[in-house]
């Protein structure tokens, strides 16, 4: 008996497996993952790749398809795969949207804000000092090329959450455990001085990484969203620009203690989504970032 | 020609020297970057019976899922994608799974206890009195550690939480294809549970990925739960396996759908309106 374990990358790499692994998917649709009968997937195939159909099937079990009563579907691997490989799929040459103009201002020198996708990363920056607001990988087929909103919901909506879910501790991507970090060394390449205290946060799984000056976990903390809605700026996430004051202090580093302050002073939109006195009514929220990324404190403030 | 479209992804990848070249690339990404690799180095990973061709390979993969820079090659979003998914499919021996084992945690509809298994990828929650099926959900096998029952439990709620918000938010949080969002009072998937009689369904256009959850738990997921919970004591509330305290549903109308939502806990009520889009048009908490 071999017990060796099949290398995963060496166990796809085939046309009739891999096609086997699309029929299926190709096949599940609207509430369910099918299974395909043996005949069908023969059939998905066509004939002249059908040959050791039964062979190929072994091989992919219980590791990327697996047997039911009514055939074949696949396990939670396999629609992985079939997810990933089908965001390789689009027409022609790779998208690319060109610098486009935002209607909103830098913070720093207020010049207009643009927004453009190349090498299939989403891109806010400064028409004029060059500052970075945002870079993030986003699969090619995720947005309208030619409707630039529509990129910058897309994008923005994805960087919230996937930053969401890796400081809940868990990869966006693979499931991995996320390993957190603090650290006053790295400035990556944001162009800006004053953000120096940044966030790393690593799958040890598959690598996949953010690495965000620290207000950024004050940034999409639902206590953030729920006191910007109550002010009538739903999913301030979304938007280029956020209203209001953003001040960042270090009280402490070791433990490492992160204040986070963002002053609303009046600024606000026009009809709020949310009413809890419970919370204070005051135009200030505080928040307090350890070195684990949690928010270990916050309050409005009068 | 195969009679195959030449740039369907799938048959674009069918060949051992290809996927050699996304996994190669893949490992070789640590801490905080994705590597690009040399021509060279990527022919030593191949070991050199697999690097016939390469050339041509790199080629074929090029602006799709490999991308040429100054320093060699790197992956593209989509050969990310691809190495991550590849490598979810990587585990010793044979799948896992967790037997059913008690939580301490009790049935809301009977005096039953709550179970929690992993099984054919699907990690379940479940009463062994009255079978109530309170949680099912597909993970991937590598994302846990099978000997420890609590963190399968957090690991499978909290991802079930921000796939959640993503499906809600209008996005798959697999492979970013657009959703779609709707209420249904038709479909009780089979949670065995007659008063949970409206649900929520969500699929994503592109790759087919659903969930259908009853919709108390639109409200819950809603970052006003988050913080309602928070500030009163529940850590982590999206980790459990139970909404912390009692909730109710009513249907105020369906044509167009409103939905009011009602989670309580220490007599404390925060409400929320729900409408045929999933969205929260309004919430609310009470004055005690």
């Amino acid at each position: 008996m071999n017990d060796e374990v099949e290398n995963p990358f060496s166990l796809l790499a085939d046309e009739t497996r891999l096609g086997i692994v699309e029929a299926i998917g190709d096949a599940s649709g609207d509430g369910e993952y099918v299974s395909l009968p043996y005949s069908a997937i023969q059939a998905a195939l066509g004939d002249h790749d059908a040959g050791n159909l039964n062979y190929h099937l072994r091989k992919l079990k219980a590791r990327f398809v697996e047997r039911t009563d009514d055939g074949y579907r696949l396990t939670v691997p396999g629609i992985r795969v079939y997810q990933a490989i089908s965001s390789g799929q689009f027409d022609g040459d790779r998208p690319t949207v060109p610098p486009t103009e935002l209607d909103a201002d830098c913070d720093e020198c207020g010049a207009p804000l643009l927004a453009s996708y190349e090498d299939g990363r989403f891109f806010v920056h400064c028409s004029d000092c060059d500052i970075m607001l945002h870079r993030y990988p986003v699969s090619p087929n995720s947005f309208d090329p030619d409707d630039v909103e529509d990129l910058v919901r897309t994008a923005n909506t994805r960087i919230h959450l996937d930053f969401s879910s890796m400081v809940d501790g868990i990869c966006p991507y693979c499931s991995g455990t996320v390993d957190h970090d603090l650290s006053t060394d790295d400035r990556v390449d944001a162009g800006v001085e004053e953000r120096d205290v940044f966030a790393h946060l690593t799958c040890r799984v598959c690598g996949w990484f953010n690495h965000l000056s620290v207000e950024m976990v004050a940034f999409h903390h639902p206590v953030t969203v729920v006191f910007f809605e109550r002010r009538g700026v739903p999913e301030h996430y979304l938007d280029p620009v956020v209203p209001g004051e953003w001040t960042t202090t270090v009280p402490s580093t070791d433990p490492w203690r992160v204040e986070v302050t963002i002053d609303l002073d009046g600024a606000e939109g026009t009809s709020p989504v949310g009413r809890d006195a419970t919370l204070g009514t005051g135009d200030t929220l505080r928040l307090v970032v350890d070195g684990a990324l949690d928010v270990v404190e916050w309050a409005v403030l009068e | 020609m195969d009679g195959r479209d030449s740039s369907n992804p799938f048959s674009l990848l069918a060949n051992e020297t290809r996927l050699g070249i996304v996994e190669a690339i893949g490992d070789a990404s640590g801490d905080g970057e994705y590597a690009c690799l040399s021509y060279s180095a990527i022919q030593t990973a191949l070991g050199d019976h697999d690097a016939g061709n390469l050339n041509y390979h790199l080629r074929k993969l090029k602006a799709r899922f490999v991308e040429r820079t100054d320093d060699g090659y790197r992956l593209t979003v989509p050969g990310i994608r691809v190495y991550q998914a590849v490598s979810s499919g990587q585990f010793d021996g044979d799948r896992p799974t967790v037997p059913p084992t008690e939580l301490d945690a009790d049935c809301d509809m009977c005096d039953g206890t709550v179970v929690v298994s992993y099984e054919r990828d699907r990690f379940i929650v479940r009463c062994d009195g009255c079978d109530v099926l309170y949680h099912r959900y597909p993970l991937s096998p590598n994302a846990f550690d099978v000997d420890d029952t609590a963190g399968l439990v957090t690991t499978a709620m909290t991802k079930s939480h921000v796939d959640s918000r993503s499906m809600l938010a209008g996005v798959c949080p697999y492979c970013s294809g657009t959703v779609e969002r709707g209420l249904s009072a038709d479909d009780r998937g089979d949670t065995n549970n007659d008063e949970w009689d409206v649900f929520a369904h969500l699929t994503c256009e592109r790759c087919g990925w659903f969930v259908h959850p009853p919709v108390m738990m639109v409200a819950f997921r809603h970052p006003a739960a988050t913080v309602f919970f928070e500030q009163r004591g529940v850590e982590n509330p999206h980790a459990r396996v139970e909404i912390p305290g009692p909730w109710g549903s009513t249907v105020l109308s369906t044509d167009p759908w409103r939905v009011r939502v009602d989670l309580t806990y220490e007599g404390e009520t925060i409400r929320f309106l729900v409408d045929g889009s999933l969205d929260v048009l309004e919430w609310e908490v009470l004055e005690a």
